[in-house]
């Protein structure tokens, strides 16, 4: 409890020092708002429902691109996890496409599905589809051998091994790769709004940017920010319940 | 009437480096018999070559004389870890042998909870395996080899990571539900008092060869004073 108390004393300090700051050296509003002017148009967008439907739709492709992602990668881990010799041939090509950084490729996907929500989720779930393959590779291949030779000798079939104690096995690693995964999806959604958005958080701030707008901008950052923590701790809410049988630590 | 014949059985992992050479052993059925030897003299991989989780190299082993060239749903085998499932009660542990086979009865899980009781864990049986200590444990992989009501029971060392006092009791609990099940049981074991408690013959395993065997002419259901007696000493 006094580890919150103090976490949040702390925000009321840098929120202090940001206000005294901008005073003391009287630094433009253009450049750094103050956080009351934030605090104001925050207030204003929110209430006035001019900020609503940009909020709906980045949740939307945010939370769009993560089920693909995290659903296209999963599947294709357990796929690669299972069939070595396939996995063995696409390995290389695994790697270099999570070289290539996916934001890169927004133009291209422009290209292909216009501007919009369609470019957005795809960005996004391309960034995601890489944490749930990796994880869930790894996760997989890190079955306790005791535990295989169990199921060998109870006859168990392959796809029961793979369902009853792999996955069950893998779990904590493959859901550490959506938490990482979700917190992507969000920088995803925001930065696939800058290349290819009409509307949605990240089309407000370069809206904002149009009209210099720092306040606007802030207030933007803070509810983006908002935003994915109430959706990662959704997830971690999650991983805790499914994980409530499991022991500390991941090996299992 | 041998219920389990292993005829010169010999298995290597690479030429040269046998791991178990040469066995011969003809086992009676209910009977109760201790494999012994220090670590590393093969006893585990004669284990699993009965088991069928190996293939031998060369000879073979015959269950029933139908031959043992794959795992069977009348053999269990108990681990020298407990490998329970972490995410399973401990019930839905027990009954796994079955649940991956057939649908579920109710007299399924009556005889779980039976078993769970004759181990005198019944409380523990909607509990998940976080909460158990070792030794209880131990005693959910001996019900989950039990569940399936095997002929032959091959059990590898399974007391060995426990303490003194609990390995005496699981010794005595255990023995006591083989003998009312007549289950053939190989037990696998670097304890001596231990084989001679438990057994009806002890086989001395050394370098992959079987020495030779020692009847134990203690009756069976031995009680803890025959732990102390000479014949044991």
């Amino acid at each position: 409890m006094s580890a919150r108390i103090t976490s949040f004393a702390l925000l009321l300090v840098c929120l202090g020092v940001w206000e005294l700051s901008c005073r003391l050296f009287e630094i433009s509003e253009l450049v750094i708002p103050r956080p009351f002017a934030v605090g104001v148009v925050l207030f204003d967008g929110l209430s006035s429902g001019y900020l609503w439907p940009h909020i709906w739709i980045t949740t939307v492709e945010m939370l769009l691109g993560l089920s693909l992602g995290a659903m296209f990668g999963f599947l294709s881990g357990v796929v690669l996890a299972e069939y070595e010799p396939l996995r063995r041939m696409l390995w290389p090509y695994v790697i270099a496409s999570q070289v290539v950084p996916k934001l890169a490729l927004g133009p291209l996907f422009i290209v292909w599905f216009g501007f919009g929500l369609t470019s957005t989720v795809v960005i996004t779930a391309l960034i995601c589809f890489f944490p749930l393959l990796e994880n869930t590779l790894t996760g997989l291949g890190r079955v306790d051998p005791h535990k295989q030779e169990l199921f060998r000798m109870l006859r168990a079939t392959r796809w029961q091994t793979l369902v009853r104690l792999k996955i069950p096995a893998g779990l904590p690693v493959i859901l550490a790769g959506l938490r990482v995964a979700t917190v992507l999806s969000l920088v995803g959604a925001v930065v696939g709004e800058f290349l290819a958005g009409q509307t949605g958080l990240g089309a407000t701030i370069i809206a904002a940017r149009g009209m210099m707008d720092s306040s606007l901008m802030f207030a933007v950052f803070f509810i983006i920010t908002a935003l994915g923590m109430c959706v990662y701790q959704i997830i971690v809410f999650a991983e805790s319940w499914l994980l409530r049988h499991h022991p500390e630590g991941s090996s299992l | 009437m041998s219920i389990l014949r292993i005829e010169n059985v010999s298995f290597c992992y690479s030429p040269g480096n046998s791991i178990v050479e040469d066995i011969d052993w003809d086992i009676e059925a209910g009977s109760f018999q201790c494999l012994l030897g220090r670590s590393g003299c093969g006893k585990t991989t004669l284990l699993k070559l009965v088991a069928g989780l190996l293939a031998p190299k060369s000879g073979a082993a015959y269950l029933q004389t139908r031959l043992i060239d794959a795992p069977r749903a009348d053999v269990s085998f108990v681990f020298q870890t407990p490998t329970l499932l972490a995410w399973s009660s401990v019930v839905d542990n027990v009954l796994l042998p079955i649940s991956l086979h057939r649908t579920l009865r109710d007299d399924d899980q009556d005889a779980a909870r039976y078993l769970l009781e004759s181990l005198r864990i019944g409380a523990y049986a909607e509990r998940f395996p976080r909460a158990l200590s070792g030794g209880q444990q131990s005693r959910v992989a001996i019900a989950r080899a039990l569940i399936t009501q095997p002929e032959v029971m091959l059990i590898d060392e399974p007391f060995a990571a426990l303490d003194a006092i609990t390995r005496e009791e699981l010794q005595a609990d255990f023995s006591l539900l083989c003998q009312d099940r007549g289950t053939t049981v190989l037990f696998v074991t670097h304890d001596i008092s231990e084989a001679v408690y438990l057994a009806d013959d002890v086989a001395i395993m050394e370098g992959g060869r079987l020495h030779h065997t020692l009847p134990i002419s203690l009756a069976r259901l031995r009680c803890d004073m025959a732990r102390t007696s000479t014949h044991c000493v």
